[in-house]
């Protein structure tokens, strides 16, 4: 009697007490990215790139959040969503992470860049989200979603700064925070029962600047780029053809 | 029989273990639990309860170190300014000047430091409201090139270099690993302790004291001309107003906006010129006045209001005619909000250094 009284404590013990209680065995899903502009790979602070929009471009920073992270089973209609996901991509930092999700033949996957209004409007200034990262606004409460800063020069010697800082679930909507939707099976990636699998992915920076709203720096007003029409725009371009799955 | 005896004595002892087994803290908490505590609010507020978020609950060690945080120089990047050099105590928190100098780069500053009191209640900071909780309004003045223009890994580098500082956020947030999160935390929970309730006023409504004619006089117009913006309790509606002090809206470039109003937060035609209604508590302590500190002096103020509104589409219609006030009842009207002047609250030694 005493015997079973302690297995049962044991085991109600350990699984009581264990964080992942509703991951169990599962798969670890790395997700990489890789950066490229003009087709080629993204180089801060180096050579200048070609925009579509034909002026030449120097980026100097480039990074951007990734979260609410979702798998799905369009077969079963089943689907798991990492909770607490807040993940910095930065050129000149981290471009890789992982996640542990419980088995399951996923062939869909959707991820957001920026981060929910819940998350964004909270207290909760950890992880990723530690305003040390030099992605939180300071005069607003939030987050950049996407960084991207550089120089730009047309037709001449003159350099100009382009800043453009994309975030805000505002006013009321949440029309900068963009899911992007990935067709695993199509693209050849269904999961299954792999312990480990790995996701890369390519951003090519050229769609910031098309598809659908152009984005031509020297015929803009002001290539400080903050809130506004011409984030909406841009947090458009990056909705699709941005990002694909290698 | 004897099973049923077993499973009463082990299902305490499993609850018991789950519980101990589960605190995030339990295996390197060794020390005590900071003391939580809410603070006793006057009726004369007019506020049903006093707002924590459940994230940051204050205690009375998140305090200390908040205050220890908000009067430290080391966390500029000069190690010149502090929190305390646009918010001083004897002010109300404010700074006395229309528009400071006094950050790192000495730059002029775009908008008035606005005084600190009574801040959990506020539902947006700053004067347009852009931030929307103190644990986050933090990083604003502690970064912004011209205040304290620091660099957040510099000011963590800094805090965790400091014993002092390392047993401060162990006995607030029981961590060992010092992180801005922690630090705004704690600057938020000392604001939070900055509370302005012991007026005249305030004694007056708990029947501790009374007012003379005047005030009286004062009072009644205070209602009649003041409530709809500065609401009674707090007097402030914490919302946000084009007052007519200006009939059009510069935006240079530089200032993204800065000179929108609200409007640069909300996109919303209404809150052109818009700004958070500031409190009538205190006013005589907290001079100049206006979101840009234009106004030197409460008659400056009321001269305003009566004769110098600008009007366009935004203006609060409770000032389309203006308010026009005899000069016996101006005088009535400073003598009430002369009772607003909270001497407990500026001399507190809980808030000095």
């Amino acid at each position: 009697m005493k015997k079973i009284a302690i297995i049962v404590l044991t085991v109600w013990t350990l699984t009581a007490c264990n964080d992942r209680e509703e991951t169990p065995s599962g798969m670890a899903v790395s997700f990489s990215f890789s950066h490229v502009l003009d087709g080629n790979p993204l180089e801060l602070e180096g050579d200048a790139f070609t925009l579509p929009s034909g002026e030449s471009f120097t980026p100097r920073k480039f990074k951007y959040y990734i979260s609410n992270i979702t798998f799905k089973n369009s077969i079963s209609g089943s689907s798991y969503t990492v909770s607490d996901g807040y993940f910095l991509i930065d050129e000149a930092g981290k471009k890789k992470f992982s996640v542990e999700i419980p088995s399951d033949d996923y062939d869909a996957l959707t991820f957001y860049v920026g981060i929910d209004k819940a998350r964004n409007l909270s207290t909760d200034q950890v992880g990723d989200l530690d305003p040390s990262n030099d992605m939180a606004w300071n005069w607003n409460t939030g987050y950049k979603f996407l960084v991207l800063e550089g120089e730009w020069e047309y037709e001449s010697d003159e350099r100009h700064g382009l800043v453009v800082h994309i975030g805000s679930n505002d006013p009321e909507s949440e029309q900068n925070f963009k899911a992007i939707n990935f067709d695993l099976a199509s693209a050849g990636q269904s999961l299954g029962s792999e312990a480990v699998v790995q996701l890369d992915f390519q951003a090519e920076l050229n769609e910031l600047f098309m598809d659908p709203n152009e984005l031509i720096l020297h015929e803009l007003e002001n290539t400080s780029i903050k809130g506004g029409k011409w984030a909406v725009n841009i947090a458009n371009n990056y909705q699709e053809g941005f990002f694909t799955l290698q | 029989m004897k099973k049923a005896i077993t499973y009463r004595l082990l299902l305490p002892l499993c609850l018991k273990i789950l519980l101990v087994g589960c605190l995030p803290d339990a295996a390197d908490n060794q020390g005590k639990s900071p003391d939580y505590f809410s603070p006793v609010v006057s009726p004369s507020l007019l506020q049903e309860d006093f707002p924590q978020p459940a994230r940051n609950p204050m205690s009375k060690q998140g305090v200390l170190l908040g205050k220890t945080l908000f009067y430290d120089h080391g966390l500029s990047a000069n190690g010149k300014v502090n929190c305390a050099s646009c918010h001083l105590p004897q002010l109300a928190f404010s700074d006395g000047v229309s528009l400071s100098d006094q950050g790192v780069s000495g730059k002029m500053l775009h908008r008035h430091s606005p005084a600190l009191f009574n801040m959990t209640w506020h539902k947006g900071l700053f004067w347009d409201g852009g931030s929307t909780n103190l644990e986050s309004l933090v990083f604003g003045p502690l970064t912004h090139p011209d205040e304290m223009g620091a660099d957040l890994n510099e000011v963590i580098h800094y805090l965790r270099g400091n014993q002092d500082y390392s047993e401060l956020f162990k006995a607030a947030f029981k961590t060992d690993t010092i992180t801005s999160a922690f630090i705004s935390r704690a600057l938020a929970q000392f604001v939070r302790t900055l509370i302005s309730q012991d007026s005249r006023y305030d004694q007056w409504q708990r029947k501790e004291t009374d007012f003379n004619p005047q005030e009286i006089s004062g009072y009644q117009l205070y209602q009649k001309h003041c409530n709809s913006c500065h609401q009674e309790g707090l007097f402030t509606d914490l919302q946000y107003h084009n007052n007519g002090l200006d009939a059009t809206y510069p935006d240079p470039d530089e200032l993204e906006e800065l000179l929108l109003g609200r409007y640069r937060i909300s996109f919303d035609d209404q809150d052109l010129g818009a700004y958070k209604t500031p409190s009538l508590r205190n006013i005589y302590l907290t001079a100049p006045y206006m979101h840009d500190g234009r106004f030197e002096t409460l008659e400056e103020v009321l001269d305003h209001y009566e004769n110098g509104i600008q009007r366009n589409g935004s203006l609060a219609p409770e000032l389309e005619n203006g308010i026009n006030l005899t000069n016996q009842q101006r005088e009535d009207l400073l003598a009430f909000l002369a009772t607003l002047t909270d001497h407990t609250f500026i001399n507190n030694k809980a808030y000095q250094k």
